[in-house]
């Protein structure tokens, strides 16, 4: 470290590069490697991170750490070849010069040039993580801990889980695509499809989880829905995998980040759509949702995510709060539950529903969807029940539907919030 | 002026939970920090140590034992020092309580005696 100029590191280089890095070798160790693979990188970005200081940040950062992690990976593998070797006894086994694998690693495959961008590899361990042996939650873990680059902590606290119960679930799946031999290869035209849905529904997972609490940790879990954006777009961009359902996924993920910013306000509590403020709502990302509603027209299936984008696009493109068509609104939700029923999906239509036919006829749409009685354990459904009683003036019913939703609120933004209309209304404590 | 030894004690396990990012902003916190030194003189230099135990020598002559430092399984190992230029103790802690290192380490300062 000298006086020397030294370049500021693009963002979320190390991010990037331990994601990518992860996946090339990965695809020339095999997937049975991913643990000792996993470890090569990080031990690269240490190196990196305690040499520098010292030496200066090399000009070609991405070369230097993609160097150390090769060279790393090679000697741990050699060490557990040898240490097999020693403990199994076994005669027959072919030695490193034989070992292709293990042989001097020659350049590099050249990697696109914009670091934001995915390669195939990338691309091929992100349908691995998708696969069908892994549930939907498993996917999302090990996506941002192999191809997003995301560390164990960060993905704890992005998903409100304990470190080591994330760690856990990365040590069995891993295992579990070790056993299936899974193959780290971009799917072929005839089992695409299903494999782009199972890919779709995780990313939609994710984004859903990022973007679910204005938890204290706002910094993560925007970065969760940025990175579910960031590898939706991957996937449609790919010249054979790309799908019309999946430019609607982006539609509706782009549309949502664009509002991340003006969700919470400085002290964290929650701020309410009617009151955001829309100038700062991103316009890049409105404008890269527009350009993707429309990509997604070409579908000839209507999907869950075509019609949530368009519920998004409505709320994105409407210059005031006042100016919201919600007719149209509940028009589009009636079309989500043909194709996505849920009791989740009825509290919201109904909300909608309430500017255009009056609190009454909300409630009676939310005490409709309450015939399922799974609604009874979620907050938004009694926060809409107050709500819709507050209007009526029912000052009474009201309080009892805050008091129900408070005690199914963990999240400390959303408690002050309720806690405050409590307030508001002269009740509670 | 007088110059300073910062003797950078960490544990060799506190980078196993590091995520990525945080280690780049480690990085450019370092470099943050170095630059503000070198342009206002007071960076004189920094070595990196390898990463391992070193020797450790006891007794003399006969008595003479040469046993491997320990580090993996240390729970503290020096792994680099700088050197810098300061008026005095006040400036030379002044100039170290900003360095990176004591977000993972703890650094001891310590004058050069010098005629």
């Amino acid at each position: 470290m000298t006086a020397a100029d030294v370049a500021p590191l693009v963002d979320h280089l190390f991010r990037r590069e331990a994601g990518r890095l992860v996946a090339r070798l990965a695809r020339r160790f095999g997937v049975a490697r991913l643990d000792v693979v996993e470890d090569a990188v990080q031990d690269a970005l240490v190196q990196a991170c305690r040499t520098w200081p010292f030496a200066g940040v090399p000009r070609d950062p991405a070369a230097w750490i993609a160097t150390a992690a090769t060279n790393r990976a090679l000697d741990l593998l050699r060490t557990t070849q040898r240490r097999s070797r020693l403990l199994g006894g076994d005669a027959g086994a072919p030695d490193d010069a034989h070992d292709p694998l293990l042989a001097a690693p020659g350049a590099p495959p050249p990697e696109p040039p914009d670091p934001a961008e995915l390669g195939d590899d990338e691309l091929a361990l992100l349908f691995a993580c998708a696969h069908p042996a892994l549930s939907s939650e498993t996917a999302v873990i090990l996506m941002l801990k192999t191809v997003g680059g995301f560390g164990v902590r960060e993905i704890a606290r992005g998903l409100l889980a304990e470190p080591t119960a994330i760690a856990q679930r990365l040590v069995r799946a891993r295992r579990t695509l070790a056993e299936q031999r899974v193959p780290l290869a971009i799917p072929d035209a005839a089992e695409a499809a299903p494999r782009v849905q199972a890919v779709g529904e995780a990313l939609y997972l994710m984004f859903t989880e990022g973007h679910s609490a204005a938890e204290a940790d706002a910094v993560i879990r925007a970065d969760l829905c940025h990175e579910a954006l960031r590898l939706a777009l991957a996937v449609a961009d790919h010249p054979r995998l790309g799908a019309p359902d999946v430019d609607a996924l982006v539609a509706l993920m782009a549309f949502t980040a664009a509002r991340l910013d003006t969700r919470v306000d400085d002290a964290g509590v929650p701020v309410l759509l009617a009151e955001q403020d829309r100038a700062r709502w991103d316009r890049a990302l409105v404008g890269l949702g527009m350009a993707r509603l429309e990509r997604s027209m070409r579908a000839t299936r209507l999907t869950r995510w075509h019609v949530e984008a368009e519920i998004a696009a409505i709320h994105a493109l409407a210059p005031t709060f006042d100016a919201l068509p919600w007719a149209r609104l509940v028009e589009a939700y009636d079309r989500l539950l043909l194709v996505a029923p849920s009791p989740v999906v009825r509290v919201n239509r109904a909300v909608a529903l309430a500017f255009v036919a009056g609190p009454r006829a909300a409630l009676d749409a939310l005490d409709e969807a309450g015939a399922d009685q799974r609604l009874a354990r979620y907050p938004w459904w009694h926060a809409a029940r107050a709500h819709a009683h507050e209007r009526l003036g029912e000052r009474h019913r009201a309080l009892e539907a805050w008091e129900a939703a408070l005690a199914l609120t963990a999240s400390e933004p959303h408690r002050r919030f309720i806690v405050a209309r409590l307030a508001a209304l002269g009740g509670g404590d | 002026m007088p110059r300073f030894v910062l003797i950078l004690h960490e544990n060799p396990a506190n980078f196993a939970d590091v995520s990525p990012e945080e280690m780049q902003r480690m990085v450019e916190r370092y470099g943050a920090w170095g630059q503000s030194l070198a342009q206002r003189g007071h960076y004189v230099g920094g070595h990196k140590l390898t990463d391992e135990g070193g020797r450790h020598l006891k007794g003399a002559g006969a008595a003479l034992r040469v046993t491997d430092g320990p580090y993996t399984e240390a729970k503290e190992v020096v792994g680099g020092l700088f050197i810098i230029e300061a008026a005095d103790y006040d400036a030379a802690v002044a100039l170290t309580r900003d360095c990176p290192h004591l977000e993972n380490g703890w650094v001891e300062v310590r004058q050069i005696d010098a005629p």
